[in-house]
């Protein structure tokens, strides 16, 4: 399961996870997909879903996974 | 009224021309060229003030529809026809850039050839930069024609290669032609292309644009399809909506090597000649590829990657600009692992993370395991050839 981690440096706000061996980082942008995945993300969470199901549920899985 | 030509016209001694500018009056009722013959016109015509005899209408057949100003004409084979109205949509078309590497693996292996990625699913699957060789070449017919993409795949269950051209209101409700060579390393293949309206988060349900399907063979041939997108009017467009290009989409292909060059998607019903999204510039072409992604190391120990200092005496900050504007504040991808990073002369840490990043530039910074001298600056460097940092701006 992904570990976000919320880092404050200066005035910024960057959000982490690392994932085979790759940190990957952003900042807290709209426009970021990678923030907007993080936001549904903390959204899914705090309805109190299960967090490893957040990955499987329809409209977040990954693309690849579809037939074509 | 009379209309003048200039510039561009039919060539004299009869050969094909590849361009002809189209001056559109509707009222016009002679056609006059200076200093040219001019061939094959619907009209009275003159050459300098003197009626050309034996022209018949029809003699050049044309296929025109909806021209606007500016509007260029190009000849299919056997007919005049509207030209494209916008240049390649596709970046990377000739698989020149390869950021991330030129050799790939695995059931599915994500960005491969810059801007290109692999959706495929199942079995084992590489992808592979593939030099030409000169024989190649004179089959494909470009002399600055260099790499191919080759996929290769052993069980599975398909084969998907994509491109994410972004806006979904590109091409909507126009006539687009998209061309490309390829072949399959034995046998045949069929290749079901789609070209699909995703309308982004938020946005509309996605609409499938179907090609007729394509039987790969082993030797390089261009292909050349036309369809109509659907119209966007009415529908929402969410952040991140684009065009989903599957140029390589099968099922039935799974056992095969296919290579690939040259991809164009182009408006109108013709295939232009091959030209680079960036106007045939390498340069333009990776500069192009550098708004979605950007490499900056090169997967090598004891490079350069830019000058860094303490802020403070746990805290180390790297700043730089990057070579184009990116196309959203990107993420920051960087490997991790024992002593990859050090700020010289001193300090190694194991990873980094973004900070400050906008569209123009951005920074590393490290605050587990720095320590220094507030305000004491140095190169920051790869320690270890694992090591690799790049912006990821994709769609």
């Amino acid at each position: 399961m992904r570990q976000y981690e919320v880092i404050e440096f200066g005035e910024s706000v960057t959000i982490a996870y690392e994932e085979n061996g790759v940190r990957l980082s952003f900042p807290d942008n709209p426009s970021n997909p990678d923030y907007a995945e993080y936001l549904r993300y903390t959204a899914w969470v705090e309805a109190g879903n299960d967090p490893e199901q957040f990955w499987v549920a329809e409209g977040n899985e990954p693309t690849q996974l579809e037939q074509p | 009224m009379v209309t003048r030509l200039s510039g561009g016209l039919t060539p004299a001694d009869g050969a094909d021309p590849r361009t002809f500018p189209a001056i559109w009056n509707d009222t016009a009722d002679v056609v006059e060229a200076q200093g040219t013959a001019v061939t094959g016109l619907q009209s009275d015509v003159t050459a300098n003030g003197t009626a050309i005899a034996g022209l018949e209408a029809d003699s050049i057949p044309t296929d025109v529809s909806s021209p606007v100003s500016g509007d260029s004409l190009v000849y299919d084979g056997s007919n005049w026809v509207n030209g494209p109205r916008s240049g390649n949509a596709i970046i990377n078309g000739d698989f020149g850039v390869w950021q991330r590497g030129t050799s790939f693996s695995g059931p599915s292996a994500g960005y491969t050839a810059d801007r290109w990625n692999d959706e495929s699913s199942g079995g084992t699957l590489s992808i592979t930069r593939e030099a030409f060789s000169p024989g190649d070449i004179e089959a494909i017919g470009y002399g600055d024609a260099e790499y191919f993409l080759r996929t290769s795949r052993s069980g599975g269950n398909f084969v998907r290669l994509v491109q994410r051209i972004e806006d979904v209101r590109t091409f909507a409700g126009q006539q687009v032609t998209l061309s490309f060579w390829a072949r399959v390393g034995s046998g045949t293949a069929t290749n079901t292309i789609r070209l699909n309206q995703e309308f982004g988060s938020g946005g509309s349900s996605s609409v499938s644009g179907t090609f007729p399907d394509i039987t790969l063979t082993t030797d390089w041939q261009r292909f050349v399809q036309t369809i109509t997108l659907s119209s966007v009017a009415g529908k929402t467009i969410g952040s991140g909506s684009h065009l989903d290009l599957q140029v390589i989409r099968q099922i039935d292909a799974v056992g095969h090597d296919i290579d690939l060059w040259g991809v164009q998607l182009e408006a109108g019903p013709v295939a232009t000649p091959f030209r680079l999204a960036g106007g045939g510039s390498k340069a333009a072409e990776l500069a192009l590829c550098q708004r979605y992604y950007y490499k900056v190391t090169t997967d090598a120990a004891f490079r350069y990657i830019g000058t860094g200092f303490y802020e403070s005496s746990s805290s180390m900050l790297i700043y730089h600009h990057f070579p184009v504007t990116m196309r959203i504040v990107p993420t920051l991808e960087a490997t991790s692992g024992t002593n990859y990073y050090r700020l010289r002369p001193a300090d190694y840490v194991d990873s980094i993370s973004s900070t400050g990043t906008t569209l123009n530039a951005g920074g590393f910074f490290n605050n587990t395991q720095a320590s220094g001298t507030p305000g004491n600056a140095g190169r920051f460097t790869t320690e270890s050839s694992s090591a690799s940092v790049a912006w990821r701006a994709e769609l």
